[in-house]
């Protein structure tokens, strides 16, 4: 009985020392997460609720509980299959071409190549400018009859078309879009993680016999690959719920061949005012990123 | 220490992958990126803006309306805040959002009672009616003694089920825009009947290496290019849709559905000798209007928007534009397949207010403000960037701003236009682009698409 109490007591002291220690670090935390719940936190769950509820955009507060029924649906909807097929294949090939031509251009910003600095400050214009105005460029270069990329496909005795409204041209230039847009800020991303390793550790592979490649390979690859963790987690996540680059461009066609879940989403929501079956993709679009992203990490770190 | 760091460096990393998963979390909280940059309606400025919440006692306004050219003195805007001013003792203020951005955001916050009143499309009207956002606005109506001058069909189109729930400000019917030069170069007239028109088309293409004879939208949600294809529609019928009790019944046969696929979209694209140019196919409005006021097309399906554009970044050269406006374009009638008539889709803009505003009667009165006819013809009518709004005025007190000989059939034309009923319309585009991309891409025979789209018209029936 007595080395009971003795337990629990040392358990109480424990705790009051523990709360003593950090009861300040609580306080100082809880504004933040209120307001990170009630900006992000409510809006999850809300949306999470809705994919088991058969809700409509005009009438919200009829909401009908159908259990699993829309997540059924989705397993019968070829669009949204379609949908998920093309938003995954894009992913996969944007963030990898981004991420090779991020580090290329990384690679060359780092030299000190005469106009180097020019460069660097121009090469963040892809990524600054507004999407709309990206898209209007892009429309513009592929114009049929006057476009530039036309104009020069017309001169070298090659088809010209308006290239968005084509199916297999549409996806490849809603791929390109997205690459110009990004590369230039993987590669100040990773130039920033390239310049924060010592150049000793190049002298000292150097006096080890180790080439260019082989510098590369075990001295700058292993010590910016956090940094490319955060920007390929990033970019999966932004392109795979990317939505006004589809949208604004083709609008998910021509006969649905650059529709992604973002636009299939939205289509469902706001023009079929199907909120319940939108959200119940909504969640699936978050499964699947989460799964990413664990897997992802969990193998960094195994790494 | 090396364990320390290797300990060290996997911690970071399940703080970035938590703060990854929180990333993608946010999934949730919306696919989008802000707001939508571009509308796809009628054409015009592109442009969205995130601010717009309420600011105290005074109304809040949302609206596309007005024209927001910079360094350009915003004479009908200015118009409106006066008589609203007159009207309400105070001033109000004005939220300028792009008409998409604008019909979410009221669909999913006019619950909040913000905005007090809002501009708006005929079938925005429809939505908002549909999720109960709407006040009713007959009180507002008898109170106002020019009320009964408004034209029978703009008013029409604000009822439903008799109530009134919204004023007219403005109106346009969809015409067909001829380039009666390139017509009388080649001795031909007008073509009335489809059969003529796509005869006099394929000779314009042979003829002329730099001009098309025709364009039309077909890029997938587009809303011009659904409004192009319910023109035809109301060709065959004054109605799409007429209620039947608390639902509504299809009016119109999947033959005619068959027959404006294939004369408006098979034939234009996807025969062998198309009378527009395949290339076009997948582009909206950003290609069409400026495509005509460059003078690439010789025939597209316009509005009064047109009339005065004649500057701007999609526009090559001004003094062409204003040339092929003024004197090289003739506005008719849409030719006319078999069993059709006079018909086109008329576009009314509503304005409405909020159900759900704590100051309903501020909300009224700025109605009432932004249809006022004095406001129409001293603002509307007199401002050189809108004043082919007023082409077609919606009330008999504003004089047409019709300037032109060749444009003078557009008042008849409007005469023939058919409202939206009051169906909410959004699955039905849905279906629709499927269906007319299948035709105009070849996919599909056009009247086994119109079956096939006919079904699922039928289909939507109670949903709609």
């Amino acid at each position: 009985m007595s080395t009971q109490s003795a337990g629990l007591s040392r358990y109480g002291e424990e705790f009051k020392t523990f709360l003593s220690e950090t009861w300040l670090g609580y306080v100082m935390v809880i504004p933040a997460t209120l307001i990170l719940a009630v900006i992000i936190g409510y809006p999850i769950l809300r949306g999470i609720q809705l994919a088991f509820y058969e809700a409509s955009l005009l009438n919200p507060e009829q909401m009908q509980y159908i259990g699993l029924e829309n997540f059924l649906r989705l397993l019968e909807d070829t669009t949204f299959q379609g949908a998920l097929w093309r938003t995954i294949l894009l992913t996969g090939i944007v963030v990898s071409l981004q991420y090779l031509l991020g580090l290329g251009l990384a690679l060359v910003l780092r030299e000190k190549v005469p106009g180097v600095e020019i460069f660097r400050s121009l090469s963040m214009v892809t990524w600054v400018i507004p999407v709309i105005v990206m898209v209007i460029i892009f429309r513009f270069l592929v114009q049929n009859g006057f476009g530039p990329v036309n104009i020069i496909l017309g001169n070298l005795g090659m088809e010209t078309s308006y290239w968005f409204g084509q199916r297999g041209p549409a996806f490849i230039l809603v791929i390109i879009m997205h690459v110009w847009r990004n590369v230039p800020f993987y590669a100040i991303a990773l130039l920033a993680g390239m310049t924060a390793i010592p150049k000793e550790q190049y002298e000292a592979a150097r006096l080890d016999g180790a080439g260019a490649l082989q510098r590369f390979r075990y001295v700058t690859l292993p010590q910016i690959s956090t940094v490319s963790m955060i920007m390929i987690i990033l970019h999966v996540t932004f392109t795979f719920k990317n939505f006004d680059i589809v949208y604004l461009s083709t609008g998910g066609g021509p006969l649905g061949s650059t529709e992604v879940l973002a636009t299939y989403v939205y289509k469902q929501a706001f023009e079929q005012y199907a909120l319940g079956y939108g959200a119940s993709i909504g969640v699936v679009m978050l499964i699947i990123m989460l799964v990413f992203t664990v897997v992802y990490v969990q193998y960094e770190s195994a790494e | 220490m090396p364990q320390n760091q290797s300990g060290t460096g996997i911690t970071r990393r399940r703080m970035i992958g938590v703060t990854g998963a929180g990333v993608a979390t946010t999934l949730l909280a919306g696919c989008g990126s802000g707001g939508t940059a571009e509308t796809d309606s009628d054409g015009g400025t592109e442009e969205s803006t995130d601010s717009g919440g309420g600011s105290g006692e005074q109304a809040l306004m949302w609206e596309y309306g007005f024209p927001n050219t910079q360094g350009v003195e915003p004479v009908w805007r200015n118009t409106f805040e006066a008589k609203y001013e007159e009207l309400a003792g105070e001033e109000l203020t004005i939220s300028r959002f792009a008409y998409e951005d604008l019909r979410q955001k009221f669909l999913t916050g006019a619950r909040t009672g913000d905005p007090d009143a809002i501009e708006g499309t005929l079938s925005h009207f429809s939505e908002y009616l549909a999720a109960g956002h709407l006040a009713q606005l007959d009180d507002l109506a008898n109170e106002l003694d020019y009320f009964d001058g408004y034209i029978d069909n703009a008013i029409d189109a604000m009822r439903y089920q008799g109530d009134l729930y919204a004023l007219p400000y403005e109106g346009n019917a969809r015409a067909f825009f001829v380039r009666q030069d390139i017509l009388d170069e080649l001795g031909q007239d007008i073509p009335e009947t489809v059969s003529d028109f796509h005869e006099v088309g394929r000779m314009i293409n042979e003829e002329y290496d730099d001009v098309v004879a025709y364009h039309n939208c077909t890029k997938d949600g587009s809303v011009r290019a659904f409004q192009e294809f319910m023109s035809h529609i109301y060709q065959h019928t004054d109605n799409m849709y007429v209620p039947e009790g608390d639902s509504w019944s299809l009016n119109v046969e999947a033959e005619t559905i068959g027959q404006v696929f294939d004369n408006w979209y098979y034939q234009m694209y996807a025969v062998d000798n198309p009378v527009a140019d395949p290339d076009d196919l997948g582009t909206g409005w950003q290609t069409n209007d400026p495509g005509y006021i460059n003078g690439n097309y010789a025939f597209i399906e316009g509005g009064t928007w047109i009339r005065n554009w004649t500057s701007g970044e999609n526009i090559n050269d001004s003094d062409t534009a204003q040339d092929i406006l003024d004197n090289k374009t003739q506005i008719a009638h849409f030719p006319r397949g078999e069993g059709a008539s006079k018909g086109t889709f008329l576009e009314i803009k509503p304005v409405m207010a909020n159900a759900h505003s704590d100051q309903l009667e501020k909300a009224k009165t700025a109605v009432q403000a932004y249809t006022h006819p004095d406001v129409l013809s001293e603002g509307m009518a007199q401002d050189p960037e809108a004043s082919g709004s007023a082409m077609t005025p919606v009330h008999e007190d504003v004089e047409s701003t019709i300037d032109s000989e060749n444009w003078e059939a557009l008042t008849e034309i409007f005469e023939t236009g058919r409202a939206l009923a009051q169906v909410t319309w959004g699955p039905v585009r849905e279906e629709f682009y499927t269906y007319m991309q299948q035709v105009a891409y070849g996919e599909t025979d056009p009247y086994d698409a119109g079956e096939q789209f006919h079904s699922a018209l039928q289909d939507l029936e109670s949903e709609i």
